[in-house]
């Protein structure tokens, strides 16, 4: 009886599961089916596969028009106006208007949720034609056979200016090559707007009577008396010199990274010894910074509680003006410094370019630019539908070309280059953004600018007006700004890139967590006044826990890509 | 004989088609997701599937025993959350005690509802609020106990102090709801039984010791029990929230720590791995509770 | 006598006045996030706000309740809430109520009891039951809030013992009238348990109003967002390295820690408002003494 029962139990047991696999199997066929009668209306389908001999007109509009399905990441910080919606936009419009290209996303969730919607969304094998995917998944998708060797398509199909744009920084494009064939379009960026950047407080300089750093003993000098020497004069003890977070190693703002180009250390990063590459955290030179960290903390020149802080937190202590230094990147003066001006409009900051403890200067680093890809499912009908829709992207940057409205900010300056599905930036899109508008402020003339650029060049010129709360955009994209320094940088050809760019090794994946954890603990406790004979400890730790393995596969990928 | 079972088999049936539709949903939701902790055995890969990623045995649990750090972070997880189980049980079942005791039944309403705020703040907006009131210069609690006389403590970046510093704000957090639990078993005890104690002269306090509280056992055992199941749990977002570099020591528990595994890469399979370990010794000690309880003490949780 | 009196007025002054002291301790935090809420973004930035408003403002609102986001994502709340109330309160009964039986009564009741509790402690974690949600063809819908979680076992087990510790006797007269299991728990169990059902009921409501992580996986756009999944894509900072340098300087220009308080306090509003309503229900509780005698 009991066990009559039981088997009872697992019959039912069984039968769902079989339920559901069918209603899985059957869903995929779904799918298939709607694409494969979607293909038909184009003409040929075998065609639409072969790319390679196809006659297709990329500049040609489908007709009629097609599905593509995507899937992309939002912000909870873009803006709509005019009932737009992401599905639903000028650049929505335009695809389907001018290419005759439907655009479907599949889903479109907010950032913070695109790594694990994008992990359970390959996992249950719910691919679209078009995804935007990360280097981990690149590598993956590539490996099962998922997606689209584009090598040829782009050959045949990417304009001009699209290949133009994309290879600008080879380097940059190449992270899209897997086994010499190209899987993925990049999202190109600009590398040297990752560079490190010193930000001093020059009202509090005035008022203490010092000049601007040109050293590291400047520094160093400056945070001493920012500490001590009541630089906001109002006779109280209640400053602090330079500001870092919780998570300083690898933080933008308030990180170290800026601090210890200083003293050419380069934690965290990988960098180019004897033609080898080398973990920079474990290099002698880190030591000097730590020791120098250390003493600024034992003189109350770091925040006491640092060690707590994030960014936010941080962010405080500078808007509240308790803090008058930090290393940060080019976009600080608009999302950091601004609350400071907010709250106090006769403060005033200035970005310097990094200082060095010696007579070697002080080379800044950053990490390669691409977060992400665009690449392909290898099932769709449609190939080429993606060099028609970057083409389109691409063809602001067209000097030939007269810029249409709408397509970077709209007439209200809201963001609307944000809701364009395949985008790729040249690879100093910021800074000869910056060199434009300072131009175009000098002339008093706008004529040259495109529409992104207008945008910053009406902040600005409302900030030369008064308007206090566009501080932020004159020191980024105006001058005295942020890139200014970077332009610097450049014209000194005076910047270096993580020498290490690949997808994690494989004990890389299974060691590097725990090494980055102790890394984080030992140099912290040595800031907050453990001794220095620790981070000679950490040395030997590191090595010992994977980390000579690492720097033998890290080698290993670099012979190959030299 | 047959035809009594045959009836008893009828009188029961009611009783199955109540079961039935929860039955069918937890089969569906619970049990064949369940399935799929197979990813634990595999070396998982998206893109390959459940189906087609590699099997390495028990490669995933061996590794993650074999990390350096796991038996401090073990220890960590379990002293964190015992502490906080037993802060957890008794600071709720006082306060419902106390407040029972309250005579203004609007004052008794409005502290009843107060206390249970907190819980509806995130740990995100609450850990700014912490690193706030909690700092050793300016923080009202350190106030206090400057004023006291004592030196100020850092209570977030003292490796010493971060553990109680977890357990006092979770159990902040937390009481005033599962106070409610208590306040709703009060209210289910037979109120003959006090007029019964008075008429025998017992007092207050002797009422609360023999009435009150054996009223209210099954309940506290019952609570006991199921929180055994979340050893293991010390807390991910809290502990996330508030924790940095300076305490990985006392304060990293299994969740940051695989955590900040599946950062580099989605490790899942070391992740349900984790997970399905936990389970093991959540459910082994629920079984074993729940046998305890019923076999010295008489209760029958389940 | 007196003595006692006077001892009995020292407890319960000292005890109101412990209590108070809590229930400060417990509003503290939810003041600074109003006042935060009601102060002036830059205020705010730079820390100055703590028990009081600076610079006081009702724009943070005025910008929350005009944003179409969260407004929409209120609706969804408000609906799942009430489906999923309406199906875990109906599946806890259901099940609760077979489960208190004794053994006689119902032979398989261990058998279904650990069917449940299993699966208090055991999940598959979150690619299987992703892919069971896509399988059965509720994804990016409703369903996908409220099926998953549709039995609440812990509130089944609280029910369950509820159910057992009432009087028997009740019962027993009903059965010999007659009476099915239906009726008993209709007619009988559901009158007197009114205390329990409105602890659970609590529950079930907090529960489907702050589950945030099942709308973020299971929703395929942010429209189909519950109220507290919004919240998270709101409040959470977003991990710079994620992030392109163009997306950069446009996503920190408009983080405003005003308006995510102002978000934080309306979403926890409707809670807040509803506990004082079911907490009548506990105190009323005492019916179940009086039926007995």
């Amino acid at each position: 009886m009991k066990k009559h029962r039981r088997t009872k139990g697992i019959l039912l047991l069984t039968l769902v599961l079989a339920m559901l696999i069918t209603a899985c199997s059957s869903n995929n066929s779904t799918t298939n089916n709607e694409s494969s009668t979607a293909a038909p209306q184009t003409g040929n389908a075998e065609e639409a596969n072969n790319a390679g001999q196809a006659a297709i007109d990329i500049n040609a509009k489908y007709d009629p028009p097609i599905e593509i399905t995507g899937w992309r990441y939002t912000e909870s910080t873009y803006q709509y106006e005019n009932g737009d919606t992401i599905e639903d936009n000028i650049y929505t419009r335009t695809y389907e208007e001018d290419l005759g290209i439907k655009l479907k996303y599949t889903w479109t969730v907010p950032l913070e949720q695109f790594k694990q919607k994008l992990n359970v969304s390959i996992a249950a094998g719910d691919l679209p034609d078009i995804m935007w995917v990360e280097a981990q998944q690149l590598a993956e998708l590539t490996e099962n056979d998922l997606i689209l060797d584009l090598t040829e398509l782009y050959e045949q199909y990417a304009s001009p200016v699209a290949k133009d744009i994309l290879e600008q920084d080879m380097k940059a494009f190449n992270t899209a090559k897997i086994g010499g064939k190209l899987m993925a379009i990049p999202h190109t960026s600009s590398a040297v707007d990752g560079l490190p950047i010193l930000y001093v407080r020059t009202d509090w300089l005035a008022n203490l009577g010092m000049n601007e750093p040109q050293t590291m003993q400047d520094v160093l000098a400056i945070a001493e008396a920012f500490t001590k020497n009541d630089p906001d004069q109002n006779n109280q003890e209640d400053t602090f010199g330079i500001a870092f977070t919780k998570t300083f190693l690898t933080d933008t703002h308030f990180g170290t990274t800026g601090f210890m180009s200083g003293y050419h250390a380069y934690p965290t990063k990988w960098i180019e010894k004897d033609g080898q590459l080398v973990y920079g955290s474990i290099q002698p030179e880190v030591k000097q910074g730590l020791e120098a960290l250390q003493k600024l903390y034992a003189n109350g020149m770091i925040d006491r509680e640092f060690g707590v802080k994030d960014r936010a937190k941080v962010t405080e202590s500078v808007a509240g003006g308790k803090v008058g230094m930090f290393y940060g990147s080019m976009s600080a003066p608009l999302s950091i410094i601004q609350n400071n001006i907010d709250n106090d409009p006769a403060a005033e900051w200035k970005a310097f370019e990094l200082v060095s403890v010696d007579e070697v200067r002080a080379t800044p680093i950053a990490k390669m630019p691409i977060q992400k890809y665009y690449v392909v499912n290898k099932k769709t009908k449609h190939p080429e539908a993606i060099f028609k829709l970057l083409n389109m992207s691409m063809q602001g940057y067209d000097l030939n070309v007269e810029p249409e409205e709408g397509y970077g900010y709209s007439e209200s300056g809201i963001a609307t280059f944000l809701y364009n599905f395949i985008a790729a930036d040249p690879a100093l899109k910021n800074l000869t953004a910056h060199n434009k508008v300072t131009a175009a402020l000098d002339k008093n003339d706008p004529s040259e600018l495109n529409a992104e650029e207008l945008g910053y060049y009406e902040r600005a010129l409302a900030f030369r007006g008064g308007d206090l709360s566009n501080w932020g955009t004159e020191r980024v994209f105006g001058t005295p700004s942020s890139f200014d320094v970077i332009g610097a940088y450049v014209d000194k050809d005076n910047y270096i890139l993580d020498g290490f760019y690949g997808a994690a090794t494989p004990t890389m994946v299974e060691r590097n967590a725990t090494l980055l954890t102790m890394e984080e603990e030992v140099f912290t406790k040595i800031i907050m006044g453990e001794s220095l004979d620790a981070f000679d400890k950490f040395v030997e730790d590191w090595n010992k826990l994977g980390g000579t393995q690492i720097t033998e596969e890290v080698n290993e990928w670099y012979e190959l890509i030299k | 004989m047959t035809s009594t079972s045959r009836s008893k088999r009828l009188r029961e049936l009611p009783l199955h088609i109540m079961l039935l539709p929860g039955v069918l949903l937890t089969i569906v939701f619970s049990y064949i997701p369940i399935a799929g902790v197979v990813i634990a055995f595999q070396k998982f890969v998206p893109a390959k599937g459940i189906f087609e990623s590699k099997w390495i045995g028990l490669d995933n649990f061996a590794y993650v025993f074999n990390l350096p750090s796991f038996t401090n972070v073990l220890w960590n997880t379990v002293f964190i959350s015992v502490m906080k189980i037993i802060a957890g049980l008794i600071v709720p079942i006082i306060v419902a005690l106390l407040l029972n005791e309250v005579v203004g039944k609007y004052f008794k309403r409005t502290i009843q509802t107060i206390i249970y705020f907190p819980y509806f703040l995130s740990w995100v907006i609450l850990g700014g609020i912490l690193i706030d009131i909690l700092s050793p210069s300016s923080g009202i609690v350190n106030d206090v106990i400057k004023w006291l006389g004592f030196e100020p403590v850092f209570f977030l970046g003292d490796e010493k102090w971060f553990p109680f510093t977890l357990v006092i704000s979770d159990t902040w957090k937390e009481f005033g709801y599962s106070t409610i639990v208590y306040l709703a078993a009060l209210t289910a005890i037979d109120q003959h039984l006090y007029e019964a104690a008075i008429v025998d002269g017992a007092n207050r306090w002797k009422q609360t010791w023999h009435v009150t509280l054996p009223g209210m056992m099954p309940i506290v055992m019952l609570m006991t029990v199921l929180s055994l199941g979340s050893v293991l749990n010390a807390g991910f977002d809290q502990v996330f929230n508030l924790y940095s570099p300076m305490v990985y020591s006392t304060g990293d528990i299994i969740d940051t720590f695989v955590y900040r595994l599946g950062l580099l890469q989605a490790q899942y399979g070391v992740a349900t791995a984790v997970g399905l370990f936990k389970s093991v010794i959540a459910f082994g000690l629920i079984v074993l509770s729940n046998f305890l309880a019923n076999r010295y003490a008489g209760y029958r949780i389940f | 006598m007196s003595k006692r009196l006077t001892s009995r007025r020292l407890f319960l002054l000292g005890n109101n006045l412990f209590l108070l002291l809590l229930a400060i301790a417990c509003l503290l935090p939810l003041i600074n996030v109003l006042a935060v809420s009601f102060s002036s973004s830059s205020a705010a930035a730079a820390g100055l706000v703590k028990l009081w408003p600076i610079e006081f403002t009702l724009a943070s609102y005025k910008h929350a309740l005009g944003k179409k986001e969260f407004i929409d994502a209120f609706i969804v709340s408000l609906q799942r809430v009430a489906l999923g109330y309406s199906i875990n309160m109906l599946l806890t009964i259901l099940i609760a109520f077979p489960l208190s039986r004794e053994k006689s009564a119902l032979r398989s009741r261990s058998v279904y009891a650990w069917f449940f509790i299993v699966t208090m402690m055991f999940s598959g974690g979150l690619i299987p039951t992703y892919m069971t949600v896509r399988s059965v063809g509720i994804l990016d819908t409703m369903w996908a809030l409220v099926l998953p979680g549709a039995v609440p076992v812990f509130n089944v087990i609280l029910l369950m013992n509820f159910f057992r510790n009432l009087p028997k006797e009740i019962e027993e007269a009903a059965h010999i009238d007659g009476a099915g299991h239906w009726r008993v728990l209709l007619s009988i169990y559901l009158p007197l348990s009114k205390p329990a059902i409105a602890t659970i009921t609590l529950f079930v409501l907090v529960g489907h109003w702050n589950a945030w992580f099942d709308g973020l996986i299971y929703m395929n756009s942010p429209a189909n967002y519950p109220l507290q999944s919004y919240l998270q894509t709101v409040i959470i900072e977003v991990d710079p390295s994620l992030v392109s340098n163009t997306e950069l300087i446009n996503s920190q220009l408009v983080s405003d820690r005003t308006f995510k308080a102002a978000q934080v306090f309306l979403a926890a509003l409707p809670v807040l408002a509803i506990y004082p309503f079911l907490q009548k229900y506990f105190m009323k509780g005492l019916v179940m003494g009086s039926v007995k005698g």
